[in-house]
């Protein structure tokens, strides 16, 4: 693929703006029309603009909003159909609850209830990490983060190893790291990872790191140290306060 | 907001639209609620776990949103046949990426009646997806200025804002161009999502 130079941009652009010259429109035309590779630049120059903006990020996030709410409590119901079906619904939920009982008692062989409430808390958080060495670029965290982004976690363990070498006190490649052990059930060095991430009173990623690390520690079996982890969140003004007073509970409960 | 009285679903097509349109909170918990089960179901039934269900999901509702920024959509079938046939190809994009797509399950009834712009609208989604990706990996300092440059802001006031030269902030904003698009066509998926456009 040609080398993209300032001229095509410049030309990309005064024909994106409307003040190209006839000459101008002449050589984009032909190019257009010659060259695949200019004709995808002219594509994603076209639309980069407006995708870079913050509106579909808002809009995600949102969704991971809602994700959360739904994986935790009163959302997660069966979806609502015509009016009149509600009190179906309920009798329905009933039964499905009894049965889930019945289910629990007869498979004590089955995963463990700690298992089960790893299962239902673990969700991995998308990835939201941006270069911020000197030269503004590093091909290994690139290559972590799109690992991470397609839940290929060893090729992401690999890479942001390789990053943290260089950058051992970056701290959104070192919680990524620990979620990316968690997810392939390290459970141990994820701990290693988080821990290093919530030593940093000033981490943006304290409080994340903190409620994996509980999960973590849920996984490795080590409930006490898990109990500490949410209750420090629950009685903390996070995020994560809520779902951690949750946890918490069904922890106690065991 | 437009109700539906005794049908099966409790809104309108354009109100679920409208309601993704504008971000509206209580319109997308609604529809998180009644179709997510039916997205993990598939997925889960095609070698995929809760959290692909939810990357797809996701992505189908983007998709949507997107779509609904740059037009008007008129669907010819219900919302939850659209939002079924997107999150059923977004998969089977996965799927063959994973190389795993010989058989899937899917309710091939809820196929009938949907565009067939579909496909597009998935590529469009998919390729913005992965053009924030790689704008996010870039340098701060790049993605302050290409930030403004796409405000519509002037390469001086950009140089004065960044204390750089003009000349330089018109380098700068060429270098990371550069960069961003490098990125993106370094990306297999940006190759695949190409060759199907």
């Amino acid at each position: 693929m040609k080398e993209l130079r300032e001229q095509d941009i410049d030309l990309i652009e005064r024909v994106l703006s409307e003040s190209a010259s006839e000459e101008d429109l002449t050589t984009f035309n032909q190019r257009l029309a010659d060259e695949p590779a200019f004709a995808a630049r002219v594509e994603i120059l076209k639309n980069i603009n407006a995708n870079v903006r913050a509106e579909s990020d808002q809009f995600e996030e949102l969704l991971e909003s809602i994700h959360q709410d739904y994986q935790q409590n009163d959302m997660n119901e069966a979806p609502e159909t015509a009016m009149g079906f509600r009190r179906v619904y309920y009798i329905a939920a009933s039964l499905v609850l009894l049965l889930a009982a019945i289910f629990v008692f007869r498979n004590l062989n089955g995963p463990s209830s700690m298992e089960r409430l790893y299962a239902d808390n673990f969700t991995k958080p998308p990835e939201n990490i941006t270069t911020r060495d000197n030269s503004g670029y590093d091909d290994h965290l690139i290559a972590a983060v799109d690992a991470y982004r397609q839940n290929d976690f060893k090729n992401a363990i690999t890479n942001f190893n390789t990053y943290l070498e260089n950058h051992p006190e970056d701290d959104a490649a070192n919680f990524y790291m620990g979620i990316s052990y968690l997810a392939d059930n390290q459970h141990n060095p994820s701990i290693k990872f988080l821990q290093k991430v919530i030593n940093n009173q000033d981490s943006i990623y304290r409080s994340a790191a903190q409620w994996y690390l509980g999960l973590a520690h849920i996984k490795s079996g080590n409930i006490e140290a898990a109990k500490t982890i949410f209750a420090a969140l629950a009685g903390s003004n996070s995020s994560y306060a809520s779902k951690s007073k949750v946890i918490l509970e069904r922890l106690r409960e065991e | 907001m437009q109700l539906i009285g005794k049908t099966k679903e409790k809104y309108s097509n354009e109100a679920l639209i409208a309601g993704i349109k504008q971000k509206d909170r209580m319109i997308l918990e609604y529809i998180y609620r009644q179709y997510f089960p039916m997205i993990i179901e598939f997925v889960g039934k095609n070698s995929g776990t809760k959290e692909d269900a939810k990357d797809i999901f996701h992505d189908g509702l983007t998709t949507i949103y997107e779509k609904s920024i740059r037009e008007d959509i008129s669907l010819q079938s219900s919302f939850k046949t659209y939002l079924y046939a997107i999150c059923k190809n977004l998969w089977l994009m996965v799927l063959r990426r994973r190389k795993t797509a010989s058989k899937i399950e899917a309710k091939e009834d809820f196929m009938t009646t949907v565009s067939s712009n579909i496909e597009e609208d998935i590529i469009s989604q998919q390729r913005y997806k992965l053009y924030r990706h790689y704008f996010k990996t870039l340098g701060e300092d790049c993605q302050k200025v290409l930030t403004m440059f796409f405000e519509g802001i002037s390469l001086r006031e950009i140089a004065t804002k960044m204390d750089f030269s003009e000349a330089y902030a018109k380098k700068k904003k060429f270098t990371c161009q550069k960069e961003l698009i490098s990125r993106i066509e370094k990306d297999k998926l940006y190759t695949e999502l190409l060759v199907k456009s």
